[in-house]
């Protein structure tokens, strides 16, 4: 009798459990398309934008903020936004933007300068710990302000004298500074709002931004959908009415949905069907502000190591036997561009000096003579450090076996995932380790900069007196010519040094469906949804949507 | 009654100390793998990297955060996601969870259908052509990586015949292809497990006695042999549907669904502590609700077997 | 001490008689078995496949293949059979690719170095190889993949990890699993409790964690003389262990009421002796099922280890990560469909003989199961 019950009980909860599952199972209905959709790699790590660095939540949040400038879709030049106008004082270092009288946030109210003021503040609080502060810390007093020294937030270099009139002071004149004004830590956010609801801010029933667009819905890894923000002052010139950015992590399966219709653009590709793409008209590749390297650690815990990386002529070895046009094109082969130097090309008025071609026969030579030179009778055995991925796997397994060949080196490779492998690389344990860089902003310093003694992303070891100074000479020097020439002469240090071995340049991996109309190529691969509209006869002739 | 009532206190008292145990396992291995949520290609400022720490407690010793974070967790909050910075860890959770319920449902039902009719099936056909065919198709279930199966199905039924969508998450015909995926080797494992009990059952007394009774084989198999015959299979199962219920990353990262799948690995690729310990904990009730299923239901397909 | 010694001595004899008396029974036991097994063909003949291929594989490094990782950048995704790799004529050996090697004395010092590079017993095969071969190769008949490394090799190469991972991890999880299932299944009460609350507990701890902690900790203590391959087979070894012992556990607490076990119990036999003698051998058909699908299981594993960066390293090759490493492959546009096929064929094709070796196995070891 009892077990009789229990057992109707369990027949019973399976029979509830399967039922209530199979009624969830069937309940999700699909969402009507919107005008465009497009793959964004990753769910973001949030809409806050002093919060975020990466690229991902960059196209996010050009779509719900706005700068005071906005990049042109095709170069890197910055465009009136919410400033319709600046103007800069002779010796550089004051800025001053007119606010639109018709900048709006999406909940009506107006958009002025003093929102500004209390983002820039907010911006460079230490309470904000925000990641890209640094950036910004040319405008006066912000460094001492995020490191505590300074406590008066009154006292950071910005000011709203009125409404409409936003004023930067600068502690020294920078040339790039307006291009960071159009990128997104400089961006306003809705102060009401996020005083109002402090952690829910940024959902979509609370969500107020200031951009093209606003936020409509947020399903986690799912799907985030744009609509229009009529209040946005150019709203008249904004074609698209919804958006959707799908966050799919496996470039793979964004390519099956591209090829299948579902999404318009993908940003990245996998490597194995490159060569096929290429034959198509909706994927070309450009050239993009970014280079791929390996970083040689001189600061090696081993003594042996230490001395043999140490040794100038170890490292150019190391780099003239690295056949980077095998590479480019037979490994990647997106036309990514072999690297004899660090800056990028693309970059108006600079010109980098170049180091050598791919020469092993030097190479061997070169080795040889550090070798009897350290009085090693052989080279240490060392590893490729790397984190999991298909390419940087099969880079480094050319790498591995052109220096096994060429320098007869016994190579380990070290394949790790992304947290170890930063975690090795910051704490100087590995030999060799692959690294990537993308330019923040379109001026040879972003590339530069980082080689400092003791900047935290050298990572190397290397140091080079005369290179920190050139580096600040520049960054002090208004006019921009001589400003340019000094950094291609740091830059020239270090190549010399050889500081790492450049691999290639990056280009952009997009295809974009040619009824997308508006989109265009840029070094920053930078794409403001402001700009695209859609050719929806042409979409419908071709896929029928 | 008041035995089942005791039976499920003690169960509970039991989940109590296995969530405590493995909280604190969890808590422990966590923190002293290398690597740390805010850690960044970029490096950050020193100053920078302390005040985002100290903003989730990262800067106290592990003692405090360990007192802190249980102290959350007994009331309920695991607390915002390090990774995910716009949501809680329970919000997470509660968002990935219908999908990932949708999914498994689905696929289990699949397994389960599959699998026990597969496994009878090639049971009371032994040795034949049927039995040896079902066999080897369980079994290439079974050898084959999900992956593979997955990249397979997509090129047919979506590239060739494009009869389903190729990813994304919404109506059924989103479900289809992943949760069969998900399911096949789970089937493939219970027809093989419901073949072998089966073949154990119909070798008891009890089963030649029907036999002899001149009951149909099919009314002896599904009467008589399949209770007891399902054993191994309700043994696999508590396990098996957890392990389905949370999803796979593999087969959520190919067909793009927002799942628990993903998280599990990813929170502690990611250092995301809190997320990782959510998922954890979240498991480990799984885990536990559905062994005490299993275990109630040994005593049902089999009278031995006693509730103790 | 006299008395002492007087004891030890009839209990040696007594332990001595004991084998004996095992020792023939145990052979009528297994002699049964075989000739059952023998006359089920399929069994026998998965084998001889498993053994086949085993074999190949653990002479992969006597075998005349291209290095497993060489890169040659003018031999990418070519065909299996494609006509650039047949052009001279004949699938079987033929002097190394043209640049390999600029002379004999390159060659050498290049064998040198990665016999330096491998273990003791690989290296000594290599060498050996190197003294019959030369330089000759068997043509990458099997294709050859993104770098132009010889998949042939690579598969062959890539079965002595796999399946040295599945056998080792399966066998500690096997043993593990078993005492631990039988003895608490058995024992029952507040101590099965106890210990089954254990292995709940041990299946939410988040592998992943452990795996990359181990690896940390190992890779920072070189003195720990560990390579991650035992690593490995300890991590798998001991996650897979916990429904092995479910599954036992379950078995035992259906069969521990049988007369058989009740009439040892009644007659003084110990714990242990009921266990092993009584109890495993019982439910040995379920477990040695369990174990044909564990095997696959771990081999899997292994794959998804290494498709998260955490498993074999690059010479070593494996099964499961060439197939992964090929998902990329499979793709609407190009189908590069023999980067997947040859490793999964070589997966599947193993996976299956152990399946039906298992079967055949049980069948022999359970003759009951004969009658139906």
């Amino acid at each position: 009798m009892r077990r009789d019950r229990i057992r109707n009980a369990f027949a019973f909860s399976l029979g509830a459990i399967l039922l209530i599952g199979a009624g969830i199972a069937t309940t999700g209905a699909s969402i009507e398309p919107a005008d465009l959709t497009f793959h964004n790699a990753t769910e973001p790590e949030s809409l806050d934008p002093a919060k975020v660095t990466g690229v991902p939540e960059g196209r996010v949040l050009r779509a719900l903020f706005s700068g005071l400038t906005v990049q042109a879709p095709d170069s890197s030049e910055s465009l009136p936004d919410i400033a319709e106008s600046w103007n800069i004082s002779p010796n550089g270092k004051v800025y001053t933007f007119r606010i639109r009288k018709t900048a709006r946030w999406s909940d009506g109210s107006p958009c002025t300068a003093d929102d500004f003021v209390y983002s820039w503040r907010r911006l460079f609080a230490p309470e904000t710990a925000a990641k890209y502060a640094y950036l910004m810390w040319a405008v006066d007093g912000a460094e001492d302000y995020t490191k505590g020294k300074l406590k008066d937030a009154a006292k950071i270099g910005v000011a709203a004298p009125d409404p409409y009139t936003f004023v930067v002071k600068l502690r020294e004149p920078q040339s790039y500074f307006i291009y960071l004004t159009a990128f997104y830590p400089s961006y306003a956010v809705h102060r009401a709002t996020l005083e109002a609801h402090p952690k829910h801010w940024h959902k979509p029933e609370f969500f107020v931004g200031n951009g093209p667009f606003t936020l409509q819905m947020r399903l986690i890894r799912e799907r985030m959908r744009f609509v229009k923000n009529e209040y946005y002052w150019d709203a008249a010139n904004v074609k698209l009415e919804t958006v959707d950015a799908l966050p799919i992590e496996d470039n793979g399966t964004a390519l099956n949905l591209y090829l299948t219709g579902a999404i318009d653009w993908t940003t990245d590709v996998p490597a194995h069907v490159v060569p096929q793409l290429l034959q198509r008209d909706d994927f070309k590749p450009t050239p993009r502000l970014g280079i791929y390297f390996y970083r040689i650690n001189q600061n090696n815990k081993d003594p042996i190591k230490k001395a043999f990386f140490g040794e100038p002529r170890v490292r150019r070895a190391l780099y003239l036997a690295l056949d980077r046009k095998a590479i480019c094109e037979r490994v990647t082969r997106a036309g990514d561009v072999p690297a004899r130097h660090i800056v990028p090309p693309g970059l108006d008025g600079y010109e980098s000096p170049k180091l050598p071609d791919y020469d092993p026969v030097e190479a061997a030579r070169l080795m040889q003579a550090a070798l009897s030179h350290l009085k090693m009778s052989k080279a240490p055995t060392f590893s490729i450090l790397y984190n999991t991925q298909d390419t940087h796997k099969l880079i480094a397994e050319v790498v591995q076996s052109g220096w096994r060949k060429h320098l007869g080196l016994d190579v380990k490779l070290e394949n790790m995932e992304w947290q170890s492998y930063l975690k090795t690389e910051s704490s100087f344990e590995y030999d060799i380790s692959r690294a990537g860089w993308i330019g923040d902003y379109p001026d040879p310093n972003t590339f530069l900069d980082l080689w400092q003694t003791g900047n935290g992303n050298n990572r190397t070891g290397w140091s080079d007196p005369d290179f920190d100074r050139l580096i600040v000479l520049a960054s002090k020097e208004v006019d921009v010519r001589k400003r340019l020439g000094l950094l291609a002469k740091a830059e020239a240090r270090a190549l010399a040094g050889q500081v790492v071995i450049p691999i290639y340049f990056y280009v952009t991996k997009n295809c974009v469906r040619p009824w997308i109309k508006g989109w265009h190529a840029n070094v920053q691969d930078r794409h403001n949804l402001k700009f695209l509209s859609i050719d929806k006869d042409l979409r419908r002739r071709m896929i029928g949507r | 009654m008041r035995d089942v009532l005791r039976f499920l206190t003690l169960r509970f008292l039991w989940l109590l100390a296995t969530l405590w145990v493995v909280f604190t396992l969890s808590f422990v291995l966590m923190r002293e793998v290398p690597g740390g949520p805010f850690l960044m290609e970029q490096q950050v400022d020193p100053v920078i990297q302390k005040q985002i720490e100290a903003a989730y407690d990262l800067d106290k010793t592990k003692w405090e955060q360990y007192v802190i974070t249980l102290g959350k967790t007994v009331r309920g909050d695991l607390g915002p996601s390090f990774k995910m910075r716009d949501y809680t860890v329970n919000e997470i959770l509660a968002e990935g969870m219908p999908r990932s319920v949708a999914l498994g449902t689905l696929a289990l039902l699949i397994a389960l259908v599959l699998g026990i009719v597969a496994g009878t099936v090639s049971a009371s056909r032994r040795g034949g052509f049927i039995d040896r065919g079902l066999m080897l198709v369980a079994t290439i279930g079974i050898a084959l990586p999900n992956f593979v199966i997955a990249s397979i199905l997509i090129l047919v039924f979506v590239i060739q015949l494009s009869w389903l969508p190729a990813a994304g998450w919404g109506s059924l015909r989103f479900m289809i292809l992943p949760a069969f995926c998900l399911g096949a080797p789970f089937a493939a494992y219970i027809a093989r497990l419901t073949r072998t009990g089966m073949l154990e059952t119909l070798t008891q007394d009890y089963v030649r006695t029907a036999h002899a009774k001149g009951l149909s084989p099919w009314r002896v198999v599904t009467g008589h042999a399949m209770k007891g015959g399902l054993l191994p299979v309700a043994s696999f199962l508590g396990p098996a549907v957890a392990g389905i219920l949370t999803g796979s990353l593999v087969i959520e990262k190919i067909f793009a669904i927002p799942g628990l799948g993903t998280y599990f690995v990813q929170a502690a690729l990611n250092r995301d502590y809190t997320l990782a310990m959510g998922c954890v904990l979240f498991y480990t009730l799984l885990v536990y609700v559905m062994n005490l299923l299993v275990d109630i239901s040994y005593t049902i397909l089999d009278p031995r077997v006693r509730l103790d | 001490m006299e008395e002492r010694a007087g004891f030890q001595r009839s209990e040696a004899e007594l332990e001595r008689l004991l084998e004996e008396a095992k020792k023939v029974r145990g052979n009528s036991l297994w002699k049964d078995a075989m000739r059952r097994f023998r006359k089920n063909q399929l069994s026998f003949l998965s084998l001889w496949l498993v053994v086949l291929v085993s074999v190949l594989c653990f002479l992969a490094p006597l075998l005349p293949l291209a290095p497993r990782d060489r890169v040659s950048m003018n031999q990418q995704y070519l065909e299996p059979l494609h006509e650039d790799l047949l052009d001279d004529g004949g699938l079987f050996l033929r002097r190394g690719w043209p640049g390999v090697f600029a002379d004999d004395a390159a060659r050498d010092e290049a064998v040198t170095k990665i016999v330096e590079r491998s273990g003791l017993l690989e290296g000594w095969m290599i060498q050996l190889r190197y003294k019959m071969f030369g330089d000759r190769e068997i043509v990458p008949w099997m294709g050859t993949d993104q770098l132009g490394r010889c998949i042939l090799s690579r598969v062959l190469w890539g079965g002595r990890i796999s399946l040295m991972v599945g056998l080792v991890a399966t066998l500690v999880s096997l043993i593990i699993g078993v005492s631990y299932g039988a003895f608490s299944g058995y024992i029952g009460g507040w101590v099965d409790n106890l210990m089954m609350r254990a292995v709940d507990a041990m299946y939410s701890i988040p592998f992943i964690f452990v795996v990359i902690f181990l690896i940390t900790v190992i890779k920072n203590n070189p003195d720990l003389a560990i390579d991650r391959m035992v690593l490995f087979f300890a991590v798998i070894g001991a996650i897979y262990w916990l429904t092995m012992a479910r599954v036992v556990r379950g078995q035992v607490l259906s069969i521990k009421q049988k007369e058989y076990v009740e009439a040892a119990r009644v007659l003084g036999a110990s714990t242990g002796r009921i266990l092993f003698r009584h109890l495993v051998p019982n439910v040995m058909a379920v477990v040695l099922v369990y174990l044909t699908l564990t095997i696959p299981r771990v081999m899997l594993f292994e794959a998804f280890l290494s498709f998260l960066g955490l498993g074999v390293e690059s010479p070593d090759v494996s099964w499961g990560m060439l197939a992964a490493d090929g998902l990329g492959a499979i793709n609407p546009l190009r189908v590069y469909w023999w980067f997947v096929l040859f490793p999964s064929l070589a997966l599947g094709l193993t996976l299956l003989s152990l399946n039906f070796l298992g079967d055949g196995l049980r069948d022999a070891l359970d003759p009951r199961l004969k009658d139906v």
